[in-house]
């Protein structure tokens, strides 16, 4: 046994020395990776270099609806798009959080309310992009909330790589310098230049009922925490509803408690709140690619409304 | 829990570990607690029902060796009701309600029976099997009623073979429970080579081929001919590697802890006949069949027809045992049907084989198995009938298109789901499965390795494990024989 135990140790020690050592390697090479965009605003976050005037958040709404580009040119100020595809505040709020760690303060921040803001999601979407970051505590105490990674993830070198066996050639690749070209987003803004697709009838169809969002309370204490946190530290909120289709805006039959949330912080804590729910721009398929998203027609005339909008306030 | 998850890893260091810390006379309790955990962490509930199947096979094995003459026969009948009636209404009870449905349909009459929404519980199949061998053999006297309720119920539960076999007999398995096995070092790292081998089959191989195979079965009309054969390659070796490479898993795992379980594959597809193919693919239930069925209803010692019809039911049986779905029994049928057409045309096959040296050629024969194995596997991977003649049919009548788009120099191999590359991986591991396998036919390679120096046998090892840790797909797919 003894003689087993000794090679066993002898065998094992180099994987698990090489394990620990590529696990760095690989993942800073990740980061510097332009495989995805989100690695690339993950490491502007992380390398401190954003330190935006004014940081916009929310889901995919925001990220495809809200050009900092309009925004810096009519308020002359510099701004970025911190929206992440498909999660609500409760991600947002450490997308935030780690921010604030590693850049200054923003004077003004844009925070998406809409249907999903304050509800709860239970799979982690687009786990890659936490992967290289998974040595960073705000980013584990974030997607440990999440279905998809584990202390497994965190704590055993690579084995977060064994499912994602191309992100790590890809890394590998970077550090090569064989990077595929930066074909990424401005500041956060993801445009997107797509038709309306009929997938939205068959959405309504199958759902003549519509969806009730639940409020998740959760989400609910860190909005909370949150508009404090920017209250005690002088930063001026806007709260925006960005343009739906009008008939999407229809299914979601609890809209109008969830609407009074954000009415009530709004009035209470004297929040700007832009709702474009029932802007003209909401009623014509022209102006979205789906029944929740604007396309680069709609993004044009939104921001256009929007930057004019948001120079009354902040200035 | 999956043979190829951490958490198995986990669990099988801690119990192996265990295994040789406890004294000799409570390894059994070890491994019992260890292998009710291994269940219950797939769907907790249902060791109620393994449970219910273990207690009445201890009581009928008991009553029937100390009972006489009808009544042990009886006894047995209950205990092989119990067990085929548990299998009944978890497997069977929902296909045979529809087909009954279909039947009344034809009458314009509506069935009243309710369908059961039941989960199937993992392995059933497999320890239903082990569970009647067990009372078979003691009913025909060559096994021992075990009167020891914990051993009984290790010889059901021991949990390397518990969801997908070797299908063990009593005669082999029971007594080694009983059976000191110290340490030993050879002995253990054969058992870990054996694993590892399974390991890399599995994640390496059939995972890999099952991204194909899934992308082309679940939408086979979207496929040209060339995809649906690549597709059809690739579930033949899908199948092996995944089944086998759990099978090694089980094997190597015992063999750590010193028990002896029965070979399940040998090299299936080197076989020269599809009677040779069934000596060697699934060994354990093939036998089982064999000694349970095919001889009880006459086996080869009966007139002709009688043989022939034999064979027939013995396979059909079989393609049920697999699901409860049309296609495992046209599957089943289909093997019954080779083996019947090989031993009707037996002399005449001769004859042509000597009249062309055909023998000379043994790849020919390989060849032609293969082909109409791997014709056969189509049924069990289809999702229905109707699907599977759709296959069929495209495979040949797309012939044309192809060698029109060939001509005219249009791209014929259709994404597939894998990654740039992936094709040519693919078909480079099945080449260098083949080779193993052809190797092994001429010489012991197990036996060659060993004999190696230490710095070869560990390249090799390090190759492997690099080849898990690079090639292996990770995805969470279950092993195939798990729904089984």
């Amino acid at each position: 046994m003894r003689k087993f135990l000794f090679k066993s140790i002898l065998f094992l020690s180099p994987i698990f020395v090489l394990s620990f050592m590529l696990q760095p390697f690989i993942d800073d090479g990740l980061k510097q990776s332009n495989c995805s965009p989100n690695f690339i605003e993950w490491n502007d976050i992380f390398q401190s270099k954003i330190n935006a005037d004014l940081i916009i958040q929310g889901n995919s709404r925001v990220r495809n609806h809200i050009s900092p580009k309009y925004l810096d040119s009519v308020l002359k100020l510099n701004s970025y798009n911190l929206g992440i595809d498909a999660y609500p505040f409760h991600m947002q709020y450490y997308r935030f959080l780690i921010y604030l760690q590693h850049n200054k303060k923003p004077k003004y921040i844009i925070q998406a309310t809409d249907f999903s803001t304050l509800t709860r999601r239970t799979e982690l979407f687009g786990y890659d992009q936490f992967i290289p970051f998974l040595d960073d505590k705000l980013i584990r105490e974030a997607v440990i909330k999440y279905d998809g990674l584990d202390y497994r993830d965190f704590y055993i070198p690579l084995y977060k790589y064994l499912r994602n066996q191309e992100l790590a050639l890809a890394a590998f690749k970077a550090k090569k310098g064989h990077n595929i070209p930066y074909n990424g987003n401005y500041k956060g803004f993801q445009a997107v230049d797509r038709k309306w697709n009929t997938t939205f009838h068959t959405l309504i169809k199958k759902n003549p009922d519509g969806f009730v969002n639940e409020i998740d309370t959760t989400a609910l204490r860190l909005f909370d925490t949150f508009i404090i946190y920017c209250l005690k530290e002088g930063i001026q909120l806007v709260f925006v509803n960005t343009p739906i289709y009008y008939e999407a805006n229809k299914m979601h039959v609890n809209q109008h408690c969830i609407d009074s949330i954000y009415l009530s912080y709004s009035q209470k804590y004297k929040i700007p709140f832009l709702d474009y729910s029932n802007d003209s721009i909401c009623l014509d398929t022209l102006n979205f690619f789906s029944g929740t998203h604007l396309n680069s027609i709609g993004v044009n005339k939104f921001n256009n409304q929007f930057a004019e909008d948001l120079k009354k306030i902040i200035h | 829990m999956l043979f190829n998850s951490f958490h198995f890893l986990v669990f099988f260091i801690v119990v192996t570990s265990l295994y040789f810390a406890v004294p000799h006379n409570k390894r059994w309790l070890l491994l019992l607690i260890s292998s009710c955990y291994f269940y219950m962490a797939l769907v907790p509930i249902y060791i109620f029902i393994l449970g219910f199947t273990i207690v009445i096979d201890y009581f009928a094995g008991i009553f029937i060796e100390n009972a006489v003459g009808q009544r042990r026969k009886l006894f047995l009948i209950f205990s092989l009701v119990a067990n085929i009636g548990v299998l009944a209404i978890f497997k069977y009870y929902n296909f045979i309600n529809e087909n009954f449905s279909f039947l009344l349909q034809g009458f314009g009459l509506t069935n009243p029976i309710p369908y059961l929404s039941l989960l199937l519980p993992i392995g059933l199949s497999f320890h239903t099997f082990q569970a009647m061998s067990y009372t078979i053999e003691v009913y025909r006297g060559n096994q021992k009623a075990e009167r020891h309720f914990g051993i009984y119920s290790l010889y059901v539960m021991f949990y390397p073979q518990l969801v997908a076999g070797p299908i063990e007999r009593p005669q082999n398995l029971l007594h080694q429970f009983r059976e000191k096995f110290d340490f030993d070092y050879d002995r253990v790292t054969s058992g870990l080579r054996l694993m590892l081998w399974g390991l890399f089959k599995k994640v390496v191989i059939a995972d890999r081929l099952a991204i194909v195979v899934d992308t082309v079965y679940n939408n086979p009309e979207q496929y040209n001919s060339l995809s649906l054969i690549i597709a059809t390659v690739f579930f033949t070796f899908q199948i092996f590697c995944d089944f086998s490479g759990y099978s090694d898993m089980a094997i190597g795992a015992a063999r750590i802890m010193g028990f002896k379980l029965m070979t399940n594959f040998d090299k299936p597809y080197q076989s020269k006949s599809v009677q040779e193919f069934w000596t060697r693919w699934h060994i354990s239930l093939s036998s089982w069949f064999r000694d349970y069925l095919y001889i009880t209803l006459g086996g080869n010692r009966v007139t002709i027809p009688r043989w022939y019809l034999n064979i027939f039911i013995v396979f059909l049986v079989s393609g049920l045992w697999h699901g409860a779905n049309w296609t495992f029994i046209v599957w089943g049928a289909l093997h019954g049907f080779y083996l019947i057409f090989a031993i009707v045309t037996k002399n005449f096959r001769e004859r042509v084989n000597k009249l062309f040296h055909l023998n000379k050629l043994p790849l020919i024969s390989v060849f032609t198995t293969f082909v109409l194995i791997a014709f056969a596997w189509i049924f069990f991977r289809a999702k229905s009938i109707a699907s599977a003649n759709y296959i069929i049919s495209r495979m040949f009548t797309g012939i044309p298109d192809l060698i029109n788009n060939l001509k005219g120099h249009q791209r014929v191999i259709q994404d597939l789901g894998l990654k740039e590359g992936g094709l040519l991986l693919s078909l480079i591991l099945i080449l260098f499965l083949e080779t193993v396998h052809y190797v092994q036919i001429k010489k012991n390679i197990s036996e060659v390795f060993t004999q190696q120096p230490v710095y070869i046998r560990w390249v090799v090892y390090y190759g492997l494990v690099l080849a898990i840790l690079v090639l292996g797909v990770f995805e969470d797919r279950q092993f195939i024989y798990f729904q089984f």
